[in-house]
């Protein structure tokens, strides 16, 4: 396609004609002195806390301490070319950044410019980065499972839509590897994914990026990323960013959203610099009064929100469901709502009618931050913060990382306060007894170090203890469903397990899973179907499982084995 | 008796309890100082004293400033350099600045009695970038026009600056009122910028993505 001279000049010519010149009226001020991301402006004496202001080499910022006779601006992007004297303008607004589909499959800088080679980010649509968390009345309980993928955590941390679950632990413990499998094993369930890296290494954030490529994830999924090198400012906003374009999905299109933010303890520093250099008092650690309101405000806003309900026409289909097609013009929010709306339904309107959810309502946003702590020390400053504004947390020990167990999940200390309520039916019934079996476990674990006697019962919750934390073992990248985990936990806490030696714990439940899906399709999709243990489903179960041992070799018991392996990898 | 108000760049702001300070010493000086042509005239001297001695020789603006020299020796050195030069009240007004250890604000506090004594008399310094310079019927129809727009008799500062192209910038306090052809000119361009990619996109899109 040619664009022709005259084509662009007559278009021109038109908006120029259409122009209608206008004195603008704006607020100025100079620029005191700058430095490390921080400028100093005098006049400004009209601006608001918080608002964005623009420097002359086109470098946003945002005003953050206003003081007699200057104001504190963090300055968002190249401060080098900024010098004393430049005039600052006022921009009267937020900080905004771009949001909407434009954004999925991108990666971008805190202020939603491309970072990758996909070209310009084109849409029209933008939010402000800082927006007040959902009130009371806008939200609903969390009732629906945000499946990770990882045995271990949604059999018994299980974390629910809208839920902010913690993960925390030292470094190189596997905090990124969870939340890279659970981005994976989003896809095909319309959950939306951000991933925010924050002050990490560019060659990590990079392979990253690869890794979700390379698993189709990037399909569903926006990478916000501010390197190690970014400017402070950046990396501190970088998560209410990541946050903003995540709630435009929940807003406005009732979507499930899932955040990751990696991690929040760097972001941490990057404020504590930021507000150092604004001469803003330290305070303990050296971080800011604020901190603690940094963070609460940024997990405050993920949210299950509140399912509106509208009674319509039977013939409506559900996209079309919107509020002003109400036919008694009234709104039911909530889960009270679902009720009074059935009941309005009952009484008036008998038949052609039906109760419908609108499209746009009932959008999640479900948050999982990660800290990174210092020899395993909880009790610092911003992991204690953290820990009481999460729903929850998921430990991870690097004890356990080096003993082989991964992910390293110590299920001992870590839990989830709202999750349980929305699990499947079939996993809470299995994890009760897995529950129960590591706690048993790890009480007797000790006693067997010492190599003593030990009674037969004793002997053997210890086996079952050590096959379980076998079963839990699973590898990166390879998320489960929850019907995969439920049968495999079924298993185990049966005992199925209790005659397999340890060694060939992870293979049998390898070819298990493999048996289940080539000859029990039926049992699978039953289960699929009915999300609990019928007692129909537990037997097919337990029928399936003794056929299944009943082929299955130990390793060293025949030559079958390698085989069956090198046929599994 | 000049009307000008100091326009010049700020300098580095004071601290707080300077700026208090300042403020303080500044009407204490109005006060001080009496009638209004007494005011002018120790306002002029102030100016001047910052002008020719503070700003004309560093060095000896440090000398004033620094705590080491003993207040004795400052106090005659002002007298010897100011004794009949200034209007009294204005060199008795430096003594008693130096016998409190504060002379190193000085000049801030002939900025700051300056902006009290214009703000008393209901004066507004305006900021004017003209293109070409104002005839004297331009400045006089501008001075009305701004006095509808500012509380009190503005005081035109103008400025001579070509890159605006045309038209001019007005600048009250910091608001700013630009309407100049190099704004417009820039509006223009930001319109085409915004609208035209938007379009192009949509229709590059059509060839791209057929829905």
């Amino acid at each position: 396609m040619k664009f022709r001279s005259e084509e662009i000049s007559s278009v021109i010519q038109r908006e120029i004609e259409q122009f209608a010149p206008e004195v603008t009226r704006s607020e100025v001020g100079t620029v005191l002195e700058v430095g490390d991301g921080i400028a100093r402006v005098h006049g400004l004496s009209g601006v608001m806390a918080g608002e964005m202001v623009a420097f002359k080499n086109g470098a946003k910022g945002i005003a953050l301490n206003l003081e007699e006779g200057s104001v504190g601006v963090i300055v968002l992007g190249e401060f080098t070319q900024i010098e004393e004297g430049d005039e600052v303008t006022a921009t009267g607004q937020l900080l905004r950044v771009p949001v909407g589909d434009a954004l999925i499959g991108r990666v971008v800088d805190p202020l939603g410019n491309p970072l990758d080679d996909g070209g310009p980010i084109i849409t029209s649509l933008s939010r402000a980065i800082e927006s007040p968390a959902p009130g009371i009345a806008d939200r609903q309980p969390v009732d629906e499972p945000l499946q990770t993928g990882v045995k271990a955590i949604d059999s018994m941390i299980p974390i629910g839509r809208g839920q902010r679950e913690l993960i925390i632990g030292d470094r190189k413990t596997g905090k990124t590897a969870i939340a890279i499998d659970t981005i994976l094993n989003q896809k095909g369930t319309g959950v939306i994914c951000v991933y925010v890296a924050i002050a990490q290494k560019e060659s990590t954030t990079a392979g990253l990026v690869d890794v979700l490529r390379r698993h189709g994830a990037m399909d569903y999924t926006i990478v916000v990323a501010s390197g190690a090198s970014a400017p402070a400012p950046l990396q501190y906003i970088a998560p209410y960013a990541g946050c903003a374009m995540a709630e435009y999905f929940m807003y406005e299109q009732g979507k499930p959203t899932l955040c990751i933010y990696d991690d929040l303890s760097k972001q941490a520093v990057a404020y504590r610099q930021v507000s150092l250099l604004l001469r803003r008092p330290p305070g303990r650690e050296a971080y800011p009064g604020d901190i603690f309101y940094a963070h609460s405000r940024l997990l405050e806003r993920s949210a299950k929100l509140a399912n509106r309900y509208v009674i319509v026409p039977e013939s409506t289909p559900a996209e079309a469901a919107t509020e002003d097609k109400a036919v008694d013009g009234k709104v039911y929010v909530g889960v009270p709502g679902a009720e009074e709306a059935a009941h309005a339904l009952k009484a008036g309107y008998s038949t052609g009618h039906k109760v419908a959810k609108t499209p746009t309502s009932g959008g999640s946003l479900t948050a999982l931050p990660i800290i990174e702590t210092l020899e395993g020390e909880v009790s610092a400053y911003i992991p204690t913060n953290v820990i009481s504004i999460t729903d929850g947390q998921i430990y991870l020990q690097p004890d356990l990382f080096f003993a082989g167990v991964r992910p390293a999940i110590d299920v001992g200390i870590s839990v989830s306060r709202v999750g349980g309520k929305a699990q499947i039916g079939a996993m809470r019934k299995v994890s009760g007894g897995l529950r129960l079996d590591l706690a048993a476990f790890r009480e007797l674990e000790a006693f067997a170090q010492l190599g003593t006697d030990l009674d037969k019962a004793t002997q053997a919750q210890l086996d079952r203890g050590y096959r379980m934390v076998e079963l839990l073992k699973q590898p990166q990248y390879r998320p489960l469903s929850a019907i995969e985990q439920a049968m495999s936990i079924y298993a185990g806490t049966t005992g199925a397990l209790d005659d397999i030696p340890v060694r060939d714990v992870q293979r049998f439940e390898r070819e298990f899973l493999e048996f289940m899906h080539a000859d029990r399709a039926a049992v699978v999709d039953a289960l699929t179907r009915e999300q609990k243990l019928t007692d129909q489903i537990v037997a097919d179960l337990k029928a399936a499982i003794k056929d299944f041992k009943a082929t299955f070799r130990p390793t060293g018991a025949a030559q079958a084995a390698p085989a069956a392996a090198a046929a599994t990898a | 008796m000049t009307t000008q108000a100091p326009t010049e760049r700020p300098g580095r702001p004071l601290a707080q309890d300077d700026a208090q300070a300042a403020r303080s010493y500044a009407a204490a000086l109005l006060g001080a100082a009496g009638g209004d042509e007494a005011v002018a005239a120790a306002l002029d001297d102030l100016d001047a004293f910052r002008a020719e001695i503070l700003a004309a020789h560093p060095r000896f603006a440090a000398l004033l400033e620094a705590p080491r020299v003993p207040a004795a020796e400052k106090d005659r050195m002002l007298a010897a350099l100011l004794e009949g030069k200034v209007a009294d009240v204005v060199l008795r007004f430096l003594r008693v600045l130096n016998r409190h250890g504060r002379l190193g604000l000085a000049a801030a506090v002939a900025e700051e009695a300056r902006r009290q004594w214009d703000r008393r008399r209901g004066l507004v310094a305006v900021k004017v970038r003209v293109a070409a310079p104002l005839d004297e019927a331009q400045a006089e129809a501008l001075r009305k026009k701004l006095a509808g727009l500012v509380s009190g008799t503005p005081v035109l500062q103008v400025d001579t600056d070509p890159d605006l192209i045309a038209g001019l910038v007005v600048q009250i306090g910091d608001e700013v009122y630009d309407a100049s052809a190099r704004n417009r000119l820039e509006q223009i361009r930001q319109r085409l910028i915004e609208g035209k990619t938007h379009e192009i996109s949509k229709r590059r899109d059509q060839f791209c993505h057929p829905a």
